[in-house]
């Protein structure tokens, strides 16, 4: 019932465009239509719920007849009072207004007190406007157009993916759940984004947490919604994810790819801002007790790829993530029965099936930390292992001590 | 003006018989086709010679004709072709072998260049596999069906044989080929209207258009290349893409029972089953792509066609395949005119 007053008045107004096309030539001809229209809306609320008009006694029947009258009357003055450059507009709403006098009869109270209260909250915005609804339905027709379109030339194989499986199209159908959870959900905040450049080559170091990996999502999120240049992130997957089906060609149509140093080089190489995760399965598998303490990361891999390839590092530390999934225990037999790497016991899975998949709405922070500049050491810096293991331990500890930073700022974790 | 002898070897056979024609144009070459069975439609100015490739006076042949460059494309399915069918033995004979002996033929007889086509599926598909991969990845593509094994080995050898003889041999490894000829096994599976695929599985594939793969094959053998170059169409596509580019659309199935009927024989030594599924299903799974910054780097090849403009060239040959009759025909072999060119050609030099 919550939206009905909404559709009489959408009703009521599409019939005075229709009069306003046609008055008053044709005026009998469209009352008939509207009264019509009328009889069928008496059932469809009538279904829906028992209204007590019809066969009221005498007095009460009166009294809200009266209502109605002054509600009609004081909506006619409105009207009358507005800017004489609304002509048109003025002789819909009374033409509006004169339908509803004449088939007061054939509506229940409630149905007219709404339309007028409609029709009254809409006087002075652009409800009544013609225009206005020829502008939805263009709008419509366009979005249908191009759905219909889309799905025609999906089917025709008639589209393009980047050189490592982007599909721009489908990463566009994904953008609403990920903007709903990075402002709605998790009310992303993010900060330092000046220091990923708006072009070129850079490596995003991130923390890994959270069970399921949301946090390469949002980092994501961040960079294409609130960054100026709008950046595509290319995350770097566990290989485990492209032995599974459905997961592995998903993953790579939102343009991620597999982890592995020939694939990082090639996208740096490219161009690309790369983000990685360098805890891997011990960062994302984290026990919850162990949030916030960094794992070991890898074996220095992403930043001999960075340095070889001049690109830049970017400490990115992420707060909130760790707690969207309260890791409690890893039950390992069960993973090693069913080949996952981790199988995670938290206050809600698997007790409660798929709906155990649900994060909590923590609130996050994303800092993008002061970019490390690698191109002085060169190509062959990369073969430095005292370099790379010196690089390693600082990236590591930036994000370590950014992660306390914001830690001791931090009261409660939903806020 | 001293004639260039250029050598190819499977003249009579779908790559030989175009490299053929294409190399019979420059009035600069000398085109000597060298096959086990004569040729289906003999080229005008192309010298045949029907003889098994692994045949001990090749070495002379080579040195009395002063060849210079060869273009080795003997490689059979054992499956059919002019000599018929041939057990896996002999199979292996002339792919291995025959590749053997003309390489070191070549050598002995001081040949400069010799060219040889071969399949980036050498690579193998596997999971860890790099998106791109160079030349230099291992070749992990052994355990697939006899052919590749074939493939395996020729580069195996030649591998090999590099480290010790100075000749320039040019090995291009190609993906699925595509084009308007409709004869390669990737079309004979993408043509079907519901190739089968792996369900929850789309990986990025590749493809050349036939026209590049001649073109890179005597681009090799003119800029006398010397090493493997991966050749392919730029643009990577999933499979799925692929499939509903040429116009089918992908029949899914879920992958366990797909390899169980792999491994039960059911898909492999079938000649029905080998035309719905002619690769290893893993090649369906994995990605599998070569990286091309070789071929326009050191080989510095310009690929002609994208892969788009590859699927759709196939895509019109497959709907134009039943009105095939109204198509214009090629003329047919005129012998008396060519051997009035080949006669007038003599009188001149």
């Amino acid at each position: 019932m919550s939206d009905q007053p909404k559709k009489r008045g959408r009703r009521a107004a599409s019939a005075a465009d229709e009069n306003e096309q046609q008055i008053p030539i044709v005026e009998a001809k469209a009352a008939e239509a509207t009264s019509e229209a009328t009889v069928a809306d008496e059932h469809e609320v009538a279904a829906e719920a028992p209204i007590e008009v019809i066969n009221l006694e005498g007095d009460v029947r009166r009294n809200s007849q009266t209502r109605i009258d002054s509600l009609l009357s004081a909506l006619e003055s409105e009207i009358r009072a507005l800017p004489p450059s609304e002509d048109e507009r003025e002789s819909a709403i009374a033409e509006v207004i004169h339908l509803i006098r004449e088939s007061l009869t054939r509506w229940p109270k409630k149905v007219i007190e709404m339309a007028v209260n409609t029709l009254k909250a809409n006087i002075n915005s652009d409800y009544l406007d013609a225009d206005f609804w020829k502008g939805i339905g263009l709008v419509l027709r366009y979005q249908l157009d191009a759905n219909a379109d889309m799905v025609k030339r999906r089917w025709r194989g008639d589209y393009a993916v980047d050189e490592f499986g982007l599909d721009y199209e489908l990463l566009d159908l994904a953008k609403p759940l990920l903007l709903f959870m990075y402002k709605k959900y998790w009310r992303v905040e993010a900060i330092g984004l000046e220091n990923v450049p708006d072009s070129g080559r850079a490596l995003l170091v991130c923390n890994h947490s959270g069970v399921l990996p949301w946090d390469g999502a949002m980092v994501g999120a961040a960079l294409n919604f609130e960054h100026e240049a709008g950046r595509v992130l290319r995350n770097l997957h566990l290989s485990w994810f492209s032995s599974l089906p459905f997961i592995s060609p998903l993953l790579s149509r939102l343009g991620q790819v597999q982890a592995l140093p020939a694939n990082a080089e090639a996208l740096l190489e490219r161009d690309e801002l790369v983000g990685v995760f360098p805890e891997g399965l011990k960062g994302v598998g984290k026990l919850y007790k162990d949030r916030y303490r960094l794992a070991r990361f890898g074996r220095g891999g992403f930043v001999k790829v960075a340095v070889k390839t001049g690109a830049p590092i970017i400490p990115v530390s992420i707060i909130g993530g760790e707690e969207i999934h309260p890791h409690l225990h890893n039950a390992k037999g069960f993973a090693k029965l069913l080949g996952f790497p981790y199988f995670p016991i938290t206050p809600t899975f698997p007790w409660f099936g798929p709906l155990g998949l649900i994060p909590l709405p923590t609130k996050w922070t994303i800092v993008f930390g002061e970019p490390i500049d690698t191109e002085q050491y060169g190509a062959k810096g990369a073969e430095d292992p005292l370099l790379i293991s010196q690089l390693t331990e600082q990236v590591r500890t930036t994000i370590q001590n950014t992660l306390l930073d914001k830690l001791k700022d931090r009261s409660n974790i939903f806020m | 003006m001293e004639r260039r002898t250029v050598l190819i070897t499977g003249a009579a056979g779908r790559w030989g018989r175009r490299l053929a024609r294409q190399l019979a144009k420059f009035p600069i070459v000398r085109v000597i086709g060298l096959d086990i069975s004569p040729p289906e439609r003999p080229i005008d100015g192309v010298d045949y010679i029907q003889a098994d490739l692994r045949n001990p006076l090749l070495v002379e042949l080579l040195r009395t004709e002063k060849v210079e460059g060869i273009l080795h494309m003997v490689f059979t399915s054992g499956l059919s072709g002019g000599h018929g069918a041939l057990s896996p033995e002999d199979a292996f004979q002339t792919n291995v072998m025959g590749a053997m002996e003309v390489l070191a033929a070549a050598n002995a007889a001081e040949v400069k260049q010799v060219v040889i086509k071969s399949t980036t599926m050498v690579y193998g598909a596997h999971v860890d596999n790099p998106l791109y991969l160079h030349e230099n990845a291992p070749l992990r593509g052994t355990d697939g069906k006899p052919l590749l094994r074939h493939r395996y080995e020729i580069e195996r050898f030649i591998a090999d044989f590099r480290r010790n003889h100075a000749m320039n041999i040019a090995v291009l490894r190609f993906p699925g080929i595509v084009g308007a000829s409709g004869a390669s096994s990737t079309m004979r599976y993408l043509g079907q209207p519901t190739p089968p695929t792996l369900l929850g599985f789309d990986p990025l594939m590749q493809i050349v258009h036939e026209a590049d793969v001649i073109g890179s094959l005597l681009h090799a053998l003119v800029a006398e290349a010397n090493g493997v170059f991966n050749v392919a169409a730029d643009g990577v596509m999933p499979l799925s893409q692929m499939i509903r580019r040429v116009g089918g659309q992908p029949l899914p199935i879920f992958h366990p029972f797909a390899y169980a009927a792999e491994r039960f024989s059911l898909v492999r030594n079938n000649r029905l089953a080998n035309k719905i599924m002619p690769f290893e299903l893993d090649y369906l799974r994995f990605p599998w792509i070569a990286d091309t910054t070789a071929m326009r780097g050191e080989l510095n090849y310009e690929p002609r066609h994208t892969a788009e403009e590859a699927l759709d060239a196939f895509r019109s040959s497959l709907r134009l395949q039943s009105y095939r009759d109204l198509l214009p025909k090629r003329k047919a072999y005129d012998g008396i005119q060519a051997f009035l060119n080949r006669r007038r050609q003599e009188d001149e030099a």
